[in-house]
């Protein structure tokens, strides 16, 4: 195994580096993951958004329109400066203005032509909901005013409150009440699933860029025809080359799930932890093959961090590490499942969602397509791992 | 004696064809990636039809509102932009179907209207909308009737008529948008790639790393002079390449730079030029082996621009927010920030006010990059 030691050399004079950016990536995926992480997944539920509601007049319309924003939006004390709104809508502090411009009651009322003017920040999604609020309301008014014109206007008002809070109830299939389970199972399910979906981006990054420095060493000419004269097949060499390799993968690995792990305790012990991890393993299986690939692809040791970065966060984008696969079209979809992310990302979604007490009854079903999704991984990182070897051996074949 | 170094830095640099290969081209890769994962992303279009059933009881039946209503927004109506592909079915074929995922929900008509899902999502969201207009409408048709009851007929109609009461504007220049605060952390990042020119140009000018600066160190060229001889023709070079990248995001993807195309070009040079100033300091202050330093510029384009949003638009605000100096001192923010600055304010205070943090951090790292190589004599090389 004397290459398998020189290798472990090379990777311990390289340990500074490499501390630093396992430090920046662990950091990365906590950060983007406490930072509440799915954020398109909120994009599109009913949370209460931060808005400014700006009156240039009072009446009870206004005063009633307010309270039904109220409902489902979190109103900030703003005034009517432009500038300072500008700033907030910058800075996200709120994601929607309402100006209810002056006249808007008169010209309502009368039937004339009136309308409410917002600004939207960059939570689109979520001011849609506060958007369909403004319209539902001032829509069932307009009904009261064109069929119940002898009834005044506060009572209008009560009437329309009270037929805007008729709401369908929503259950699950297993019985559990729905609101319940979307306070807090689903939180729970997505932030395991952040935490490692994140992984394919962090740990998938972090094999590049430490399996590449560390071969960068072995690919220089001199040192490949050193090796050519030795009496070790040169398949031997690569696979013990390789298996350095993922020695120093399994360590990144490790430390990237203990470190998981004590950020999310009440998974430990639990079955999806297991899948969770294994899944996770095989991650580290694949990014260290396509590592050990790309590895070969590049002389220039400042390329590598390019090289990186296009591989790593290409394939998040395409794959749904950052914001839900089923908010990527279709098409998206289908090229993304040509990259090992796309199944790493799919099993990961598959076992937070068996894990949960969504759907216990199709268990089975789903244990086949995480074994699918496991399988193709395998697959993935296997044809890597070969085409390296054979790009080695074309290598070696070169040098000598 | 300055151009000659000029020239030949220029030939040198563009010996290394990966890395000038990798820096144009990996940020046009990611951009076109990104387009192509996020282009439908909050389109409607493969959202709808929604697959959904409705159980086909008694309540149903008797319910002939309801049934008109669903016909109205389902596949069979002819829309071509209906909201739901509606199967009318038993109760024991509802959950058979919801549970091999071909509909997202069923429908459970009755008193308590039901809808009953497997997982919350976006789809189901929208059909638990659809279900409370119903009876919210419903509501509203109860009272109307009753104080009015010649007004039934009508009602439905001017029901459908729906107004729309609201008129969207654009708070700043252009509406915020996420898509942007990527592209222009993206810009921002490929702009401190200058880091690694940065960084060959301190391995090629101290004595003591490179044979070439040895060779260098001979000439009786003063060393400032050598320095910014060298490193203009990092400049250079970078600045060509981040104009292709420009060009790219303009001409290919469509981002609006607008007018201000000389103010981007202008904070584009003002971001080239810190990244190689950064890099240089990196290679002559920071100590440790090329791998490292190389690290270190890795790290700082890295954490830049993820504080600026580059992995998640969330973040650059939760950072400014929170912890505001950070992203007051944080390069890749500062430019990323002002490209999107250019972007979204009418004025140009925050656009100005960034560009002159940048200059005094190039000023301050060439100058301490010079303080620390200058008057260095080798006893032997």
């Amino acid at each position: 195994m004397t290459v398998y030691k020189l290798s472990l050399k090379v990777m311990k004079s390289n340990i500074g580096p490499m501390a630093l950016f396992l430090g920046i990536f662990i950091g990365i995926s906590l950060l983007a993951a406490s930072s509440g992480g799915n954020t398109a997944e909120q994009l599109f539920t009913r949370s209460r958004v931060p808005i400014a509601f700006i009156a240039e007049e009072s009446s009870p319309l206004v005063a009633g329109l307010r309270t039904e924003v109220e409902k489902i939006a979190e109103i900030q004390p703003y005034d009517d400066d432009s500038e300072i709104l500008q700033e907030a809508i910058f800075y996200n502090r709120i994601s929607h203005i309402i100006r209810i411009p002056s006249g808007f009651t008169r010209a309502f009322l009368a039937g004339d032509e009136a309308a409410v003017i917002t600004y939207t920040g960059q939570s689109e999604g979520r001011a849609m909901y506060v958007d369909l609020a403004v319209e539902n309301y001032l829509n069932t008014l307009r009904l009261y005013r064109i069929f119940t014109p002898d009834m005044l206007l506060e009572e209008m008002i009560s009437h329309a409150g009270k037929d805007l809070e008729q709401r369908s109830k929503i259950k699950l299939l297993t019985d559990i009440d729905a609101e319940g389970f979307q306070a807090d199972q689903r939180d729970n399910y997505f932030n395991h699933l952040i935490f490692f979906n994140y992984q394919a981006y962090s740990l998938f990054a972090i094999l590049i860029l430490g399996i590449s420095s560390n071969l960068m060493v072995f690919n220089s000419r001199l040192i490949r025809m050193r090796q050519a004269c030795s009496p070790l097949s040169s398949r031997k060499q690569s696979l013990q080359l390789f298996l350095a390799n993922f020695a120093f993968a399994l360590f990144c690995w490790l430390l990237m799930n203990a470190v998981s792990l004590l950020f999310i305790p009440e998974l430990i012990g639990t079955s999806s932890m297991y899948l969770f991890i294994a899944n996770s393993f095989l991650l580290c299986f694949w990014a260290s093959s396509i590592s050990f690939f790309v590895a070969h692809l590049t002389k220039s040791r400042n390329a590598i961090s390019a090289i990186t970065n296009v591989i790593s966060l290409g394939s998040s984008f395409l794959a749904g590490v950052f914001v839900p696969q089923y908010l990527l079209g279709a098409a998206v979809l289908r090229a993304a499942s040509f990259t090992p992310t796309y199944w790493f990302v799919l099993a990961n979604t598959q076992i937070a969602r068996a894990g949960g007490t969504v759907s216990s009854v199709s268990s089975l079903a789903s244990q086949n397509e995480l074994l699918a999704s496991f399988g193709m991984q395998i697959i993935f990182g296997l044809t890597f791992l070969a085409m390296a070897l054979v790009l080695r051996k074309k290598r070696a074949l070169a040098a000598a | 004696m300055i151009e000659r170094i000029f020239f030949y830095r220029l030939k040198t640099i563009l010996r290394d064809k990966e890395m000038v290969f990798w820096t144009i081209f990996f940020p046009i890769l990611l951009a076109s990636l990104f387009r192509i994962a996020f282009a439908n992303l909050g389109q409607t279009a493969e959202i709808f039809p929604i697959p959904t059933a409705v159980v086909d009881n008694e309540a149903f039946q008797a319910d002939s509102a309801f049934r008109e209503m669903l016909a109205a927004v389902s596949v069979d109506s002819g829309d071509s932009e209906a909201l739901l592909d509606l199967s009318r079915v038993s109760r024991e074929e509802a959950e058979e179907l919801l549970l091999d995922g071909s509909i997202y929900g069923f429908i459970v008509p009755g008193v308590e209207m039901q809808l009953i899902v497997d997982e919350s999502g976006l789809h189901q969201s929208i059909l638990g909308l659809l279900l409370d207009q119903y009876l919210q409408a419903s509501s509203t048709a109860g009272t109307v009737i009753s104080r009015n009851p010649a007004a039934a007929e009508d009602f439905m109609r001017e029901l459908e008529l729906r107004t729309s009461y609201i008129r969207t504007e654009a708070i700043g220049k252009n509406s915020p948008d996420r898509l942007f605060v990527f592209y222009f952390a993206l810009l921002a990042m490929a702009c401190f790639y200058g880091g690694y020119y940065g960084l060959i140009e301190a391995f090629d000018i101290q004595g003591n790393l490179s044979p070439r600066a040895a060779r260098i160190n001979m000439s009786p060229i003063h060393k400032l002079k050598a320095l910014l001889a060298s490193s203009s023709a990092a400049v250079f070079i970078h600045l060509c390449s981040q104009m292709v990248l420009l060009a790219f995001m303009h001409v290919v993807l469509k981002v609006r730079f607008g007018a201000q195309l000389p103010l981007v070009i202008l904070a584009t040079l003002v971001g080239s030029t810190l990244s190689i100033a950064l890099g240089i300091f990196i290679g002559t202050v920071v100590r440790g082996s090329e791998n490292f330093k190389s690290g270190v510029v890795t790290a700082v384009s890295m954490i830049g621009a993820l504080f600026a949003g580059l992995m998640l638009p969330e973040l650059k605000y939760i950072v400014s927010e929170r912890f505001p100096l950070i992203n007051r001192i944080n390069p890749v923010n500062l430019l990323a920030d002002a490209y999107y600055a250019l972007y979204f304010f009418e004025g140009f205070s925050r656009y100005s006010q960034n560009l002159l943090i940048l200059l005094l951090f190039t000023v301050f790292f060439t100058a301490a990059s010079y303080f620390f190589m200058r008057r260095r004599n080798y006893d032997s090389l």
